[in-house]
């Protein structure tokens, strides 16, 4: 029986020491469980990019749980997204939470996570003011989406000095109504007149602005037009609504994210959705080391990005100097 | 005119130095009107040179200091920038020298414009400092700039290093330090262009947006702007950046604005300079008026002193001129008339008055010394007068004419009595005219020249003969002798003539001379002898003959010419014979001097003098030795001439002037036939040679008018062609021409009958040419070797569509489409012929097919090609359809054969379905057997459209087809039979083809299945034409052979029956079986002829 007990002991050390072995790095890998809710689809560039940003942060030391709302897609199944979001969130229990864009705020953050779970929360493409979820709360901060829209102009006018008026374009949503207000507060610091800014739901209304702009302005600025729907009621890509609105509108397209540059806007300061996803984890990080939330102010994105899409320069027959090529970024369209 | 003013006892050297001194009094009083002039001009001049010219020399010291100060303001102007220092001393340095220089001057235009000049100048200097104030505040932000730029780019490469050790992304902060550096360069830029455009830029007023340097600022404002999307430290740093450019832009502006001002005084500046300089101008203008004033004042003065000089001149010239005048009149010309007057008187009286002046002064001595002269004068002339009658007398007394002519226009002077008795002329018409007034121009101009040789020369001139016409004697001969009488200075003043008449001396002396002439003139010999044969006269012509000369003849008897053996006979019979009958004629031979004889022709006459008595004789002597050489050869030419007209090639009639005909040559004879016994007179040649009244009488009337042509124009007769009979009846064709020489008529006859036939036959030979191509169908063409058209015919001109008259300017080239390569010409030039078929051109452009045959011509002087064009246009589309029809027909024979050969595979297989079905194996066997007869017939069919000829098919190939199918059909897996085959290439019309085939069939099928039961043999099947005429097909195997008791006609096998009837009713063959180690079928039948049922190729 003794032997049988010494036998047992040194079995269970020896077990021990193996799982201690076996377990304790992995562990340290995976120190906190990070759940991130994503507006958007997976394939979506925008999610794309924040993914991106996220893992470069938390990718090595925490355990990432994606989960993609689609409301681009389908919007009216947002809040069912949020519910299955939320289950997920108490399955999983995840010492950090990031919600990337508006629509995962009020679907899902607002009625399940601001000031109802201890979990630091974290936001990032938000569009709206922050007083508009009641940001920052208590266990919510993180950072705003802000377009570089006076710098995108201005670098615009350097590759088209001609360019008088600008028009703006977005789809009718949340995000594209925060862009009308930012455009509303700047409009003034703009290096082109403000012409008109459109908001669209259907692709007939996107032709028709189109078609209004290419005689009112010599160029317009579009963001947060994903999820525009065709006559079917098909939500459109980026891409689509790129190309659909370049049938009636023939000059230059101004972009805010770098896939629309590279979609075929012509030119750029990009704002990423890396930057979003990195300021946001960088936040998060700090709250889940102990932080308290309510001393991790809200910011947001700083780091524009010139860029340039040299096929569709080449398309417009513009010839830039060559100052402006300084410190841009040149990409040609993908295809 | 007596003048009161002669005071004829004052000295006429008292007078002339009054005169003087009143010439001198009179210059004087000028002198003083000039002098008193020159001083009013001195005092004149001097005023203006004090008060004008010391406006212009101040006013020109002004001008040099306002020109220093402008320099040094200009200086100024452009050194003041950012130099505050300089300004103020240099400024107020300036101010003060404006201040003197108002001061200093006294016109007032001038001070006020300097005044305002000193105002401007001073708000100048204000706007420099100004400017440089700007200057210092660009300095300041410039500096600012470079130390927050400096600053951004330190923050920029911490951050990049921060980034870098974190992890972050670092393309963002890479642009941003890429900017910066952009952002260093076109601060550079603008302020190397500010450097670059100078001050002159920025005076001209400009709006902002047309400055280079602020358009420069501008854009990189622009750029500035993208730079605040970044984090708030480089945000901020970009928006700091970006107000130090927007307070340089300012600054930039303000000194546009404070340049443009600067502009603005600096060309008040020089608007005052302009003023300045226009009321220095005035100034200067007022003193060139004054100066003007006064040149002119001066000019009033000087014109009035120079009429106060010429009026008193002029005075004094008048006065000093009267008394000049009035004295030379009293003192010199009246008493010179006087003198003039006296000696006039003493001409007239005889030098028996005296002259008297009356007068006391120096004219007083000239008084009494002409009169002294005067008494010399007369002795001298008393004296000269008695001389002169003497030498008239002695020159009336001789009794040859004397004349004296003027030297100078050669008129007579004087003339003595015998020089009027020789001319008819009185003296007094003669004297004080000259030889043309009386002699003709000819003899007046012999005389004239004549004296002017003799007074040129100066010398005695004898001139031996001068004819000279008389008033009464006619023409008379002068002998005269021309003197020149010399002046008392040596020069000739007169000319004397003495003149003898010599007219009788010289009519005795021509009249020998004109015999002696004659004489000579005679070419012939004419000598004369005195009664004893002398010799007296020798004439030129005797020298020449006998080659003594005249001297050597004379006084020498006449036997000397003689040969000594006629001396004899000349004296005894020539000389009596001519003295009895007064004349003798003979020829005879005579010797000259070089001992040669000579024929001569002699004749001789007696001399007789004034009684009519002999005192001589006259030889008249010609040498005749050319007539007599002239004579042989004559004789000789006679004989040549004889012997050249009998030998003549072409016949030759000679007739005289009376119509006889003298001689016909023997090919006259030979060519008409004629003698000259048939032919003796030109009448008698007519009527023979031209049988035909009418045609006589035209050929006569043309020869006649031919011969009376040439008479008259001296030329040959021209030629003529008649039809001249011959005596044997034929008719010939001659031309016939003949020289005159003479009286007589040398006629000359060319046969040309064979000619004319030549011609004939040519002239038919190009007649039927012309009407062979007229006519032709084919395009004739002859074109030279460079391919350019010499002839064409109307068939070629209708075949190209171009006129005759084109074609000949045209080349063979113009007629072939360029695309197309000459080869045939160029053969035919080498001299072979040859053809092609090949595409030519219309004159409307369209095109047609030609048949082309190029031959060479070779003419002596010439090669020539000849083509024949034929236009098978029609007969190519023609070939083309029939190519098409066959093709089609072709088609469908095959087609035929196809269906044929598929209905008979459809009898095949129902042949064999019923074989299938029938139970009784004979029957069964007999459809099999059918089958196989209609699978050769199918073969045959299939052959023939297999192959390209759709009416007959290849032996062999059938043959050896149908065998290996029966081998094949029949033989049994252990069955070895070879077929051999030896088989000629025959082809077999259908119709033999299918009869021959079914006996083939029979006969391969009876010896596969019958000849060899135990599988193994050999069947040889040969086919080959036996002789020409038929084909021998032989089945020939090495099986167990037929039968001993078969006979043919009894034969039962169906198979062999139809051999033996195909044999015979379808081709008409006959069968031949035997046994010959197997069984052997011969079956031979005819070669099918073309058009029969079938047909054989070789």
């Amino acid at each position: 029986m003794f032997c049988m007990n010494i036998y047992r002991l040194v079995s269970g050390v020896v077990l021990t020491i193996m799982w201690v072995v076996t377990f304790i790095p992995t562990a340290e890998a995976a120190a906190f469980k990070v759940l991130i809710v994503m507006s958007y689809e997976e394939n979506n560039p925008w999610c794309m990019e924040i993914k991106e940003g996220i893992n470069s942060v938390l990718g090595d030391t925490c355990d990432l749980s994606y989960f993609y709302m689609d409301t681009k897609v389908d919007l009216a199944g947002g809040k069912a997204k949020a519910r299955d979001a939320y289950a997920m969130y108490r399955t999983i229990k995840p010492q950090g939470v990031i919600a990337a864009d508006d629509n995962a705020q009020w679907m899902f953050v607002l009625p399940y996570l601001k000031e109802k779970v201890d979990t630091p929360v974290m936001f990032c493409g938000v569009n709206a003011d922050p007083e508009k979820y009641g940001y920052p709360a208590a266990n919510v901060s993180g950072s705003l989406e802000r377009g570089h829209i006076r710098e995108s102009i201005a670098f615009t006018k350097q590759l088209l000095p001609s360019m008088a008026t600008i028009g703006f374009l977005a789809k009718d949503s949340p995000s594209g109504k925060a862009l009308l207000k930012q455009v509303q507060n700047e409009v003034h610091s703009y290096l082109a007149k403000f012409t008109a800014f459109k908001l669209v739901s259907e692709s007939k209304e996107l032709l028709a602005a189109g078609k209004i702009f290419n005689d009112g302005c010599d160029a317009i600025y579009i963001d947060s037009v994903e999820g525009i729907v065709n006559e079917e009621g098909q939500p459109l890509g980026h891409r689509e609504i790129t190309k659909l609105l370049k049938s009636v509108f023939a000059k230059p397209i101004i972009g805010a994210n770098q896939y629309h540059v590279k979609q075929g806007a012509l030119c750029a300061v990009v704002k990423t959705g890396n930057e979003q996803g990195r300021n946001a984890a960088k936040m998060l990080l700090q709250a889940m080391n102990g932080v308290s939330v309510s001393d991790i102010p809200i910011t947001k994105n700083y780091k524009g990005k010139r860029m340039i899409n040299v096929s569709v320069m080449k398309a417009q027959g513009i010839t830039p100097r060559p100052e402006v090529l300084l410190g841009a970024k040149l990409i040609k369209s993908e295809n | 005119m007596d003048f009161k003013f002669q005071f004829p006892k004052v000295r006429i050297s008292t007078k002339l130095l009054l005169l003087n001194l009143m010439i001198w009094g009179s210059f004087l009083l000028i002198l003083c009107v000039v002098v008193i002039a020159f001083h009013g001009i001195r005092q004149t001049v001097s005023k203006v040179t004090e008060s004008e010219m010391g406006r212009a020399i101040a006013n020109s010291r002004r001008a040099r200091d306002v020109s220093l100060l402008y320099a040094d303001i200009e200086l100024l102007r452009n050194r003041f920038y950012g130099n505050d220092a300089y300004l103020a001393s240099t400024g107020s340095q300036l101010v003060d020298t404006m201040g003197r220089i108002v001061k200093g001057t006294a016109d007032q235009d001038i001070k006020r414009t300097l005044l305002i000049f000193q105002s401007h100048f001073r708000a100048l200097l204000g706007q420099c400092a100004t400017v440089n104030g700007i200057l210092q505040a660009k300095e300041t932000v410039d500096h600012q700039l470079d130390i927050e730029l400096v600053k951004f780019e330190n923050m920029i490469a911490d951050l990049f290093v921060t980034y870098t050790l974190e992890g972050e992304e670092t393309d963002f902060v890479e642009q941003i330090l890429t900017l910066v550096i952009g952002y260093r360069e076109s601060l550079l830029q603008i302020g190397k262009l500010y450097a670059e455009l100078g001050p002159e830029h920025y005076f001209i007023p400009r709006e902002g947006k047309s400055s280079p340097l602020i358009l420069l600022i501008d854009d990189l404002t622009l750029r500035l702007q993208t730079i605040t999307a970044s984090i708030p430290e480089i945000a901020q740093y970009g928006e700091k950046i970006s107000g130090f450019v927007q307070e340089y832009r300012a600054i930039i502006l303000d000194y546009y604005r404070a340049m443009e001002k600067l502009g603005e005084r600096m060309t008040a500046i020089d608007r005052d300079k302009a003023m300045l300089l226009t009321a220095m101008e005035q100034v200067e203008k007022s003193v060139t008026n004054a100066t003007q004033e006064v040149s002119r004042n001066i000019e009033r003065k000087v014109t009035f002193a120079a009429i106060i000089v010429i009026a008193v001149s002029l005075l004094v010239l008048i006065v000093v001129g009267l008394t000049t005048t009035l004295l030379f009149r009293s003192t010199i010309s009246n008493p010179m008339q006087k003198i003039l007057r006296g000696i006039q008187t003493l001409k007239k009286d005889g030098f028996d008055k005296a002259i008297e002046l009356g007068r006391k002064d120096e004219w007083d001595k000239i008084e009494k010394g002409l009169n002294r002269m005067a008494a010399d004068l007369k002795n001298s002339y008393n004296t000269l007068k008695q001389r002169e009658l003497f030498l008239t007398a002695i020159i009336e007394n001789i009794p040859n004419m004397i004349f004296v002519k003027d030297a100078e226009d050669l008129r007579f002077v004087r003339f003595n009595k015998a020089g009027e008795e020789l001319l008819g002329f009185d003296r007094q018409d003669l004297i004080g005219k000259n030889d043309y007034d009386f002699f003709p121009k000819e003899e007046a101009d012999f005389f004239t020249e004549k004296d002017r040789t003799v007074l040129i020369e100066g010398s005695l001139l004898d001139i031996p003969e001068e004819p000279i016409m008389t008033k009464y004697k006619g023409q008379r001969i002068l002998h005269t002798k021309k003197i020149p009488l010399l002046g008392p200075n040596g020069e000739a003043e007169y000319l004397l003539g003495i003149s003898e008449d010599i007219t009788e001396i010289k009519q005795v002396e021509e009249q020998q001379l004109l015999q002696s002439q004659i004489m000579d003139q005679i070419h012939d010999s004419v000598i004369a002898v005195d009664l004893d044969g002398m010799v007296t006269s020798w004439n030129k012509g005797s020298e020449n003959l006998f080659q003594y000369k005249n001297d050597e003849a004379i006084g020498r008897h006449i036997s000397f010419i003689y040969p000594v053996e006629s001396h004899e006979m000349l004296r005894n019979e020539i000389i009596p014979g001519l003295l009895s009958h007064n004349k003798l004629e003979m020829e005879t031979t005579l010797f000259r001097k070089d001992g040669k004889v000579f024929d001569s022709l002699v004749s001789l006459s007696v001399l007789r003098d004034r009684n009519n008595e002999i005192n001589g004789m006259i030889g008249y002597t010609i040498d005749i030795s050319d007539r007599k050489q002239i004579e042989r050869e004559l004789r000789e030419s006679e004989a040549k001439f004889r012997t050249l007209f009998d030998v003549a090639a072409i016949p030759l009639g000679y007739v005289d002037s009376t119509g006889a005909i003298i001689d016909i040559n023997s090919k006259f004879t030979q060519v008409f036939g004629y003698t000259i016994s048939d032919i003796p007179t030109l009448e008698e040649w007519w009527v023979v040679a031209y049988p035909d009244p009418e045609y006589r009488k035209m050929v006569i009337d043309v020869w006649e008018t031919a011969v009376k042509k040439a008479e008259k124009e001296n030329t040959d007769i021209e030629p003529v062609e008649f039809q001249v009979t011959c005596k044997n009846g034929e008719i010939r064709s001659v031309i016939i021409s003949g020289n005159i020489i003479q009286d007589n008529l040398l006629a000359t006859f060319i046969d040309i009958t064979e000619r004319k036939r030549a011609e004939e036959a040519e002239r038919r030979s190009n007649v039927l040419y012309r009407e062979i191509t007229t006519q032709s169908g084919e395009g004739i063409s002859i074109s030279d070797i460079e391919g350019n058209y010499v002839s064409v015919n109307p068939a070629f001109c209708s075949m190209t569509g171009y006129g005759e008259s084109e074609l000949l300017e045209m080349n063979v080239k113009d007629l072939v489409p360029s695309e197309t390569k000459m080869t045939l010409f160029p053969q035919v030039i080498k001299g072979k012929q040859g053809q092609r078929i090949t595409e030519l051109e219309k004159n409307d452009g369209s095109r047609f097919i030609a048949e082309i045959n190029g031959y060479p011509i070779d003419l002596e002087d010439q090669k020539l090609i000849l083509g024949t064009v034929r236009d098978i246009t029609e007969r190519i589309q023609a070939e083309e359809k029939i190519k098409a029809s066959l093709k089609e027909k072709e088609i469908l024979l095959r087609e035929i054969h196809h269906r044929v050969k598929n209905n008979l595979a459809v009898i095949i297989s129902l042949l064999n379905l019923q074989a299938h079905q029938i139970r009784d194996e004979r029957i069964a066997e007999a459809l099999r057997d059918s089958c196989d007869r209609v699978k050769s017939m199918a073969l045959i069919h299939e052959t023939l459209y297999r192959t390209e000829s759709f009416s007959d098919i290849g032996l062999e190939m059938y043959v050896k087809n149908l065998c290996n199918r029966l081998n094949q059909a029949i033989k049994s897996k252990d069955d070895h039979v070879r077929m051999m085959f030896k088989i000629e290439d025959i082809r077999l019309g259908i119709d033999q083809a299918i009869p021959c085939g079914l006996i083939l069939n029979e006969l391969v099928t009876n010896a596969l299945k019958y000849a060899f039961p135990d599988g193994r043999g050999k069947i040889r099947i040969s086919a080959d034409y036996s002789g020409s005429e038929e084909i021998e097909l032989v089945v020939h195997d090495n099986g167990i052979g037929l039968p001993e008791e078969l006979e043919i006609s009894k034969l039962e096998s169906f198979g062999l029956g139809i051999v033996a009837i195909l044999t015979e009713n379808q081709l008409d063959g006959t069968l031949d079986i035997r046994n010959e180690n197997g069984a052997r079928f011969s079956i031979r039948w005819p070669v099918a002829n073309d058009n029969g049922k079938g047909k054989v190729n070789a």
